[in-house]
């Protein structure tokens, strides 16, 4: 089984670092950065990339020849589900780190955390399940996929309503939580959505130190 | 004899194809060659049978366990080559090997390496700098070299030279005949089938046609040559893909045996001539009859 994680872990991680390296191109987008041009020239290659680099066809194939081995299509649903709950640890503490960080009163922050660890867990119960149950069925990497972009966007569609409306959380601080909430393990889905926050944080950061420095 | 599969009423649809209500049972021991035309559902049969593909109806099952309840287990024991090979392209073939051994119970290294050595097969080469008939020989050995009971090969010469045809061959004969394993070889081709085939299964449009031992198929089937007026009209009625010539008739017939003592004594006047028919030949008559 470690092999088999350490497997998925390989696969997946290149969707990540690729999902990552798109968040400051958007973000980058969104807050006007004078390097606009620049960065939406690496935003589109990383969208190009996203696709041709991670799911098709090489995590398709791969799984497809575990499975004329000994592996079960059971186990790799679980590595892959294990997988990304390493990388998405990882995700979720860059994005705690920065909500941490970016300066809010002690209310906010908490709102901030509740918000974040709820949605987390939705996502994960909800896409968890609705994965496994596919898996049980057999079905193709295409059904998974499809799955995750409709979880997604049912995911920030929620976050954006509730989060804003209800919980007082700024644009930034609900594109955040989607970040993190998103069904991980479909990068693809979220590259576009999840690249949003870091960077527009990144830029507040910046802004906010800016006064500091100078005084 | 014990059955080393028994597949029952199996189905699985696609939008452009269904392999309908497919049973078929085949024992342990010997060279069961599957054939069949392109599409026929050969590989559709095959990816069942590895759990590549769920069923919508149906059971597997393989030396007497469940496919759905012993997948890990079964694996084991099978020894599978795949139509298109699977491999990591960027990986070297030495590479493939290490990690594929770690998968199986029993492993056997040294045959693997004399196996790539006598296929030719580089093991510090990428796999994507292999030929397709070389990575074709990269699956049999990997499939050869972990003491399976039973081999699941879908079109395992396509692309390979004459020589590297006849080893692959020649090797999966030696399992069933020498070492009493179950080789299931599927292929659109009927020579490979017809050289070391003990059995024969024919499938066309995802139905069993056709399901026995290659001996009594061949000896049923039979070219009949004839002179006009030779042969009763009773027969020449059962006689299909019937020919004239300049100086004879012939026909097919699939029941060459219950026609046997009537031919005799036309076959000793020389009147009738009988001739062997190639395996190609039956799979074209009988997807005709159908």
């Amino acid at each position: 089984m470690l092999s088999l994680i350490g497997h998925a872990f390989s696969r997946h991680l290149l969707g990540y670092v690729i999902t990552f390296c798109s968040f400051g191109v958007l973000g980058g987008l969104i807050a006007s950065d004078p390097d606009f041009i620049i960065m939406a020239g690496v935003f589109l290659i990383a969208w190009a990339a996203g696709p041709a680099f991670f799911f098709f066809p090489q995590r398709a194939a791969s799984e497809r020849f575990l499975r004329t081995l000994t592996v079960t299509h059971r186990e790799i649903v679980t590595s892959r589900f294990l997988a990304n709950l390493v990388l998405l640890a990882f995700c979720c503490s860059i994005i705690l780190l920065l909500i941490l960080t970016v300066p809010r009163t002690a209310e906010e922050t908490e709102v901030c955390l509740k918000f974040t660890c709820a949605a987390l867990a939705w996502s994960l119960v909800a896409g968890g399940l609705a994965h496994l149950w596919l898996a049980k069925r057999g079905a193709s990497i295409f059904a998974g996929l499809l799955l995750n972009v409709i979880l997604t966007v049912v995911t920030i569609s929620l976050l954006v309503t509730t989060g804003q409306k209800s919980q007082g959380l700024d644009t930034q601080d609900t594109l955040l939580v989607s970040a993190v909430t998103s069904p991980s393990w479909l990068v693809m889905a979220f590259l576009p959505l999840g690249g949003l926050w870091v960077h527009a944080a990144l830029m507040k950061i910046a802004a906010e130190s800016q006064p500091l420095d100078g005084e | 004899m014990a059955a080393a599969l028994e597949v029952s009423h199996l189905t699985k649809r696609y939008w452009d194809f269904t392999l309908d209500d497919f049973s078929l049972t085949i024992p342990e021991c010997g060279v069961t060659g599957i054939i069949g035309p392109s599409g026929a559902g050969k590989t559709t049969l095959m990816n069942l049978i590895m759990n590549l593909a769920s069923p919508d109806a149906g059971e597997i099952v393989v030396f007497g366990l469940p496919l759905s309840e012993h997948e890990k287990e079964i694996k084991n024991r099978i020894g599978y080559v795949g139509e298109d090979p699977l491999f990591d392209a960027n990986r070297t073939v030495s590479w493939t090997g290490h990690f594929v051994a770690g998968f199986f119970e029993s492993w056997n290294g040294s045959r693997f390496r004399s196996l790539l050595e006598e296929f030719g097969v580089a093991s510090h080469k990428k796999v994507k700098d292999l030929s397709r008939g070389r990575t074709t020989l990269l699956g049999v050995a990997i499939a050869l070299s972990h003491e399976a009971d039973l081999y699941l090969l879908d079109e395992p010469t396509a692309g390979l030279d004459l020589v590297a045809r006849r080893r692959v061959l020649e090797l999966l004969s030696g399992l069933a005949e020498d070492e009493g394993k179950t080789v299931i070889l599927s292929s659109h081709n009927t020579e490979g089938v017809a050289e070391i085939a003990d059995r024969v299964v024919f499938i066309n449009e995802g139905r069993l046609i056709l399901h026995e031992e290659r001996e009594d198929l061949m000896g049923r089937w039979k070219w009949i040559h004839y002179r006009d007026g030779a042969l009763a009209d009773d027969i020449l009625t059962t006689l299909s893909r019937r020919e004239r010539r300049p100086f004879s008739c012939k026909g097919l017939t699939a029941n060459y045996p219950a026609l046997c003592d009537r031919l005799a004594d036309s076959i000793a006047a020389g009147d009738i001539r009988v001739e062997n028919v190639d395996l190609g030949e039956i799979l074209i008559s009988m997807i005709e009859g159908n």
